[in-house]
């Protein structure tokens, strides 16, 4: 359908011509001029969900995850045996976002509590986005779980979430879209002008309504006027044609599709430019829901069965399926084994690859782009088919600017929470805080 | 273990205290962590209900859904092919139902969404003849014509009549466009992206009587018509509204049973049912093609037609509420009619058939339940046991417990009996799976497209059971007249259609506020769906609502 909301997309592009076609790499090189601080980090916090396959020793992280590895060995540590001690909240794999990422469980948005990475962000405010979630795969209609819970990793607090960008193109339009100057004719001016109109008759009444509400209405209400309030923000720009305000040029513009690599890849572009061009400092970012319907076989290679992830992490139960409706798992478990590492050692491959590039991007005044960051990346569970809660692992990429260790292997050898990792990340970036939920302490290992 | 002791160890009703203590759940509802596993009818738990202040509960200001926002639009602009397309995906509540309030939100995204939507039903609507607003285009004196035109419009679109400010600001929107087609555009985009058009917006600030609102005249007419109708009030519903008709139970009663004989009542009389039975998915739902040929759009379709002729039946022809789980009859066109083995009908249009037999009973186990609890190639004992505690019964089930042993690691060459036998012998598992399995083993002669069959991988199926007040049954159609005896039936109905009807769950203590109104309600009477739905409209959780400061 057409963003009738908008300027045509054909005159937004005709905006963007100054850049599109050039080579991207170059174009940017001097546009990375903004102050460098030694307090300058950024938080990439990734996540895969429905837990791992271990194929050795205890001790040891996967090797098919380790293999991915290899090219960033010594820019990464990582984590084993990190305990999830909140499944049982709201089923069998997590406790929902802001449980899982605050320490305190609830399975009530209305008791969410604040998530770690929302301490770091009002800390590292980017130019755009004070925290860019995205979710590349939500579950549309998720039975088990809350939706509101389940498809928003960021909270910071009680009913407060930061909504997740789940459409490249939405994305794209919040970092780049204003950023661009914009011919504007003024008959189009004068239309947009009169759309803003309906935008303000449609304020005034929920204003008549929020009157009328009770506080815990007021939160339903005001989520549609934030909605309404943002529309209008974009048409007043596109009416001004606002002039840059970043001094950065953007990627190549995306569209919405329905191709899960491509729009993944869609947003490893864009967090990468918003992170060179200093938009946002702190991104949240699932490759999927949990318990995800996602399938693999049509963009995996070698792939066998033709199964959802979360039927694939079930790769000890022949034949197994958790919806009726749906196919199930191969009869034979070697068979699912392999396809469970195919597919883990293909997300892991889009994560390292992002690593790879934050890495080849050098910074004015010295070092890389990847120096700055925090790149954590994991899932909720250790062994997948009997849903483990104790063998997490986690990898860490970058030293958020010096406070953290490369090359560390850190394996626990009595019970600690995830939440412990959290609290050490914050750490790492200095809030002011110095607990959250259930941590029980640093991992010092981790830090330098 | 043999499946008679199983059965005796706890079989619906008794089972609540035991499930609750499967994972010890009654210790967490008075911490508030969670009220929905609480129990109001067993002895342990009675004194839930105990001393209880009447407490009604609120529905949260809940956005329309997309069957009300379609049916809403259409009746609005007086368009019945207008589609919607591209709403945001609806969200369904614990008890089945798109009538949720607390998890309906509305992110930034979901609002562009909408206004992008609303953007193409005004320019479907404008592209076809005797659009509202659209004579004052070529009006002498437009201002006049819109001023004349709108309030109208604005009665039916917000539930309540606007005041003379509301309608010259509109009538400002429309006249400030570059043409008159612009003007029409941009003020019907107004009224229908407007808060009171799009959320179920009840008046706090004034109708307080203490902790309890009253829903106004208007508030309930509204309540009314997305209840029965699953779309806003007609011209009469308002009028009623307006000359204090909706004062008294008869009124409200009078327009329920009007609006019950009205063709709208087909979206209450299919969603209900659909949603509170889980069949509602039977459109999507996979079946192998090897196994089952037959499961094509036209067979589920006629599933789908037969559920819900018998609950419409059970409400139009005012038969008592057990009759959903015991009628001895049915409704078929020869499509299913040949699924089902019958001899008749041969007509591609549905009658009225007779059961013979135990073998069938009422709307448990049709094709169309028997179909959404089963799995790809067989059927789930399991989904169907659930479906019985959880939503037939009201008895919550817990989930189960991390790391327990799952069912797809037992032979699968065994009959489902000796493979849920198996899987029980894990005691982790027997706590709750002794209640669960042998109800819905009872349907095991149910086959994944609800066709029956005698034999499990080619034994002998064996359906029987025992309650726990010791009826002993061996066939399907037994155990669904069980049922219908029991009192639990009637009380879990009412709460489901009290969620659906305003739009949130039912739970804790209200479910013993519900209890005691029903057995007024009912002084020792069967009561019927019909009076079911008649008293429920004059109830005090349709009535009045908490208020929350």
């Amino acid at each position: 359908m057409k963003r009738s909301w908008e300027i045509e997309r054909r005159t937004f592009l005709r905006g963007l011509g100054v850049c599109v076609g050039l080579p991207l790499l170059d174009l940017m090189q001097p546009a990375i001029a903004r102050a460098q601080t030694a307090a300058t980090r950024r938080l990439v916090w990734i996540y895969t969900p429905n837990g791992i396959m271990p194929d050795g020793p205890s001790d040891r992280p996967p090797s098919y995850l380790e293999n991915t590895l290899t090219d960033v060995q010594a820019d990464v540590s990582t984590v084993l045996g990190l305990t999830n001690q909140y499944q049982n909240v709201s089923g069998s794999h997590f406790a929902y976002w802001a449980p899982f990422l605050s320490g305190q469980p609830t399975n009530q948005p209305s008791a969410a509590a604040k998530t770690f990475d929302q301490y770091i962000a009002p800390l590292q405010r980017g130019a755009t986005l004070e925290t860019t979630s995205i979710n590349a795969y939500p579950d549309p209609s998720p039975y088990l779980y809350n939706a509101i819970q389940a498809n928003n990793p960021s909270w910071r607090g009680a009913d407060q979430y930061v909504p997740a960008y789940t459409n490249p193109a939405d994305l794209y339009t919040k970092l780049f879209g204003n950023g661009v100057p914009v011919e504007v004719d003024t008959r189009l001016a004068d239309q947009l002008a009169r759309r803003r109109g309906v935008l303000h008759y449609v304020m005034d009444d929920v204003r008549k309504v929020r009157a009328m509400a009770g506080a815990d209405d007021r939160v339903r209400i005001d989520e549609y006027l934030e909605g309404v309030n943002e529309m209008d923000g974009r048409l007043r720009a596109q009416i001004e044609g606002t002039p840059t305000q970043t001094n950065c040029a953007a990627p190549d513009p995306v569209v919405a599709s329905q191709n899960y690599p491509q729009r993944l890849q869609s947003f490893y572009d864009m967090v990468y430019y918003a992170l060179r061009c200093d938009l946002t400092r702190v991104v949240t970012f699932l490759h999927a829901s949990e318990n995800t319907s996602l399938y693999h076989r049509s963009f995996v290679p070698g792939l066998v069965t033709n199964t959802t992830w979360h039927v694939n992490s079930h790769y000890m139960s022949p034949g197994y399926t958790d919806d009726p409706s749906l196919p199930s798992n191969s009869t034979d478990e070697s068979t699912n084994r392999a396809d469970y590492a195919r597919i883990l050692a293909w997300h892991n491959t889009r994560i390292v690859d992002f690593v790879k590039r934050l890495k080849a991007t050098a910074l004015p005044g010295g070092g890389t782009l990847l120096d700055e960051c925090c790149v954590a990346w994991g899932t909720c569970l250790g062994e997948s088919t009997g849903h483990d809660r104790t063998g997490l692992f986690w990898t860490l990429a970058g030293t958020a600017n010096g406070a953290l260790r490369k090359g560390a292997r850190i394996r626990a050898t009595s019970p600690a929470q995830i939440s412990n990792l959290w609290l050490t990340i914050m750490r790492a970036f200095g809030t002011p805080a110095t607990s959250l939920g259930d941590a029980s302490s640093v991992i010092s290992g981790l830090l330098a | 273990m043999s499946s008679r002791g199983c059965c005796r160890a706890g079989l619906l009703i008794a089972a609540y205290v035991q499930l609750l203590g499967c994972v010890g759940m009654i210790g967490d509802t008075e911490a508030g962590a969670t009220l929905e596993g609480e129990g109001i009818t067993s002895a342990d738990t009675a004194a839930f209900c105990d001393n209880v202040e009447p407490v009604f509960g609120k529905t949260a200001l809940r956005r329309m859904n997309t069957r009300e926002v379609t049916n809403a639009l259409r009746d609005l602009l007086g368009d019945a092919t207008l589609e919607v397309r591209g709403y945001p995906t609806d969200y369904f509540s614990a008890m089945g139902f798109d009538t949720d309030d607390v998890s309906t939100r509305t992110p930034p995204l979901d609002t562009e969404k909408i206004l992008e939507v609303f953007d193409d039903v005004i320019a479907q609507r404008l592209s076809r003849p005797q659009a509202p607003l659209v004579a004052c285009e070529s009006a002498g004196d437009r201002r006049a014509c819109l001023t004349a035109a709108l309030p109208a419009l604005l009665r039916r679109a917000f539930r309540a009549p606007p005041t003379a400010a509301e309608v010259n600001a509109l009538a400002d929107l429309a006249l400030s466009a570059a043409d008159a087609r612009e003007g029409t555009t941009l003020a019907l985009t107004a009224v229908i992206a407007s808060p009171r058009f799009l959320f179920h917006v009840v008046d706090y600030a004034s109708g307080r009587d203490g902790a309890l609102h009253a829903l106004s005249p208007y508030e309930l007419a509204q309540r009314l018509s997305f209840f029965l109708w699953s779309s806003i009030p007609d011209v009469e519903l308002l009028d009623a509204a307006r000359d204090g008709e909706l004062d008294d139970d008869a009124g409200i009663v009078a327009q329920a049973r009007r609006m019950l004989a009205d063709e709208r009542a087909a979206a209450f009389l299919a969603s209900f049912p659909s949603q509170w039975l889980g069949y509602r998915k039977l459109a999507t739902l996979q079946r192998s093609p090897t196994s089952f040929p037959e499961f094509d759009a036209e067979l589920r379709a006629a599933m789908r037609e037969e559920a819900n002729l018998l609950f419409r039946h059970v409400v139009t022809e005012s038969l008592p509420i057990d009759t959903l789980v015991t009628a001895d009859f049915s409704f078929a066109n020869a499509r299913l009619a040949e699924h089902y083995g019958m001899r008749e009908p041969v007509g591609a249009g549905f009658v009225r058939v007779p059961l013979d037999g135990v073998r069938r009973r009422g709307i448990l186990t049709q094709a169309a339940v028997m179909t959404a609890t089963s799995q790809t190639n067989e059927p789930s004992p399991i989904h169907r046991g659930l479906a019985v505690l959880e939503h037939v019964l009201c008895t919550p089930v817990p989930a189960p417990p991390d790391g327990v042993a799952t069912l797809e690691r037992i032979d699968p060459a065994l009959p489902m009996r000796d493979r849920l036998a198996q899987h029980r012998s894990d005691p982790s598992c027997a706590a709750c799976h002794n209640t669960i399995d042998p109800v819905g083993l009872a349907f095991g002669n149910f086959d994944a497209v609800g066709k029956w069959r005698d034999l499990d991988q080619g034994k002998p199926i064996d359906a029987t059971g025992t309650t726990d007040d010791g009826t002993a049954f061996s066939m399907p159609g037994e155990l669904a007249t069980w049922i219908g005896k029991g009192d639990k039936l009637e009380q879990c109905v009412a709460e489901h259609l009290a969620a659906y009807a305003v739009g949130r769950v039912i739970r804790g203590r209200e479910r013993c506020q519900m209890s005691t109104w029903l057995k007024n309600l009912a002084a020792g009477e069967q009561l019927t769906l019909t009076e079911l739905v008649e008293r429920m409209v004059v109830s005090p959780w349709f009535r009045t609502s908490t208020v929350q400061d």
